[in-house]
């Protein structure tokens, strides 16, 4: 067991060890204990000492647990165990992971914008009426003149051929369905009443 | 860093490698995994041994710890799992383990379940050790025991135990640090006779 304060071990000493194991060290200060620690065996031993001491002043009956010599055990059996290796995770570079998934998922949108604006776009008569329209409010009522001019004209010719259409629709009568017996029409005597 | 994130540290030392990195481990966390295994086991070679077995299938294992757990978790895991082929192999009837077991693992609160498995020398030996940190603690200076009794009993961060004690962070590192020492000369001798007399 350790005895006597801070002893120094390169520019790591026991203190640390203690504020280490207290979890009050920063990243970078724990790295470089960790450091000492590893290639440091009276480090690794006053490590062993203050890891007792903490178990004793939470558990007595963890610390009555103590076994010297089994540290010394398990190190002679690792010794003839192959030194193990974890496969190293990719190193890629944090902006490939987020790019790549960030591309393929601007090159969607750019894929849907291609199909679908077009078809979007596909001009309605509305639209195109719309689309005439000049921006100035004094030509605005011009054109807005125009267009009812234009609606009218065009409401007119479909009248005028419905009309066109007429005898060519009464000829057919019987054949239309326009009546509620359509096929029964033909047969029945108008004016029943002027008996 | 927290505790878990030192272990993980030396986790990956480990992993790339360093089995120095392993061996603290093992020191940091035997006596635990003794006293999970005496709950088993009640011999104390055989313990012994089981203990070894399990430390060492960590190590072939580590390469495929991946952190997901805290690594005494793991370890427990591991532990349990060559204590109970043990005794199958030995045509003794391995207990069933609980998730209770396994939060038991994770808060270490090992001294409050205990079955009565404890021999006379082991429930000897733990007052020994329990009246040894008492003694140290009360032939501490009061300074150094207020921060060692606020750190280890009260949980207390070096900067909470300075702000309590109007003093320096760096006085609250150096007399926490001392009483431990304090406490390990005390320890020290109790252990050492004790030597091939526990449990």
């Amino acid at each position: 067991m350790a005895a006597g304060h801070t002893a120094t071990s390169g520019k790591v000493d026991t203190e640390h060890l203690s504020s280490l194991i207290d979890g009050e060290l920063d990243a970078q200060q724990a790295a470089a204990v960790l450091d000492a620690l590893c290639s440091d065996a009276e480090l690794q031993r006053r490590w062993s000492d203050l890891q007792l001491v903490g178990d004793a002043l939470r558990s007595s009956e963890v610390a009555a647990c103590h076994v010297d010599g089994f540290g010394d055990r398990v190190r002679a059996a690792l010794a003839r165990e192959p030194t193990v290796l974890a496969p190293r995770r990719g190193a890629r570079p944090a902006w490939r992971r987020y790019s790549v998934p960030g591309l393929a998922v601007a090159a969607s949108v750019a894929a849907i914008a291609f199909v679908a604006v077009p078809l979007l776009r596909a001009p309605s008569p509305d639209m195109m009426v719309q689309k005439q329209l000049p921006a100035t409010a004094p030509v605005v009522a011009s054109t807005a003149a125009l267009a009812a001019s234009q609606a009218e004209a065009k409401a007119a010719a479909a009248i005028a051929s419905a009309r066109a259409l007429d005898p060519y629709f009464a000829a057919h009568r019987e054949l239309t369905g326009g009546s509620a017996l359509p096929r029964a029409a033909a047969y029945l005597r108008p004016g029943a009443g002027e008996r | 860093m927290t505790d878990r994130d030192i272990d993980q540290q030396l986790v990956e030392r480990v992993q790339r490698g360093d089995k120095a990195a392993f061996d603290l481990l093992v020191s940091k966390y035997q006596r635990k995994i003794f006293r999970l295994l005496s709950r088993l086991i009640r011999d104390q070679a055989e313990v012994e041994d089981i203990a070894q077995e399990a430390f060492i299938k960590a190590y072939r294992a580590l390469p495929n710890f991946r952190g997901d757990s805290a690594f005494y978790t793991w370890l427990y895991r591991i532990a349990i799992n060559t204590a109970k082929n043990h005794l199958v192999s030995q045509g003794r009837r391995a207990p069933t383990t609980t998730e209770a077991d396994i939060e038991e693992a994770e808060t270490f609160d090992d001294g409050d379940q205990l079955r009565d498995l404890n021999t006379p020398e082991s429930m000897l030996l733990s007052k020994q050790v329990g009246e040894a940190v008492n003694r140290a603690i009360d032939q501490l200076p009061e300074d150094l025991r207020t921060a060692i009794v606020l750190r280890e009993i009260e949980g207390l961060s070096y900067d909470e135990i300075a702000e309590s004690m109007s003093c320096p962070i760096g006085t609250v590192r150096s007399r926490i640090f001392r009483a431990r020492e304090a406490i390990a000369q005390e320890l020290k001798p109790v252990l050492d006779t004790a030597k091939d007399k526990r449990w």
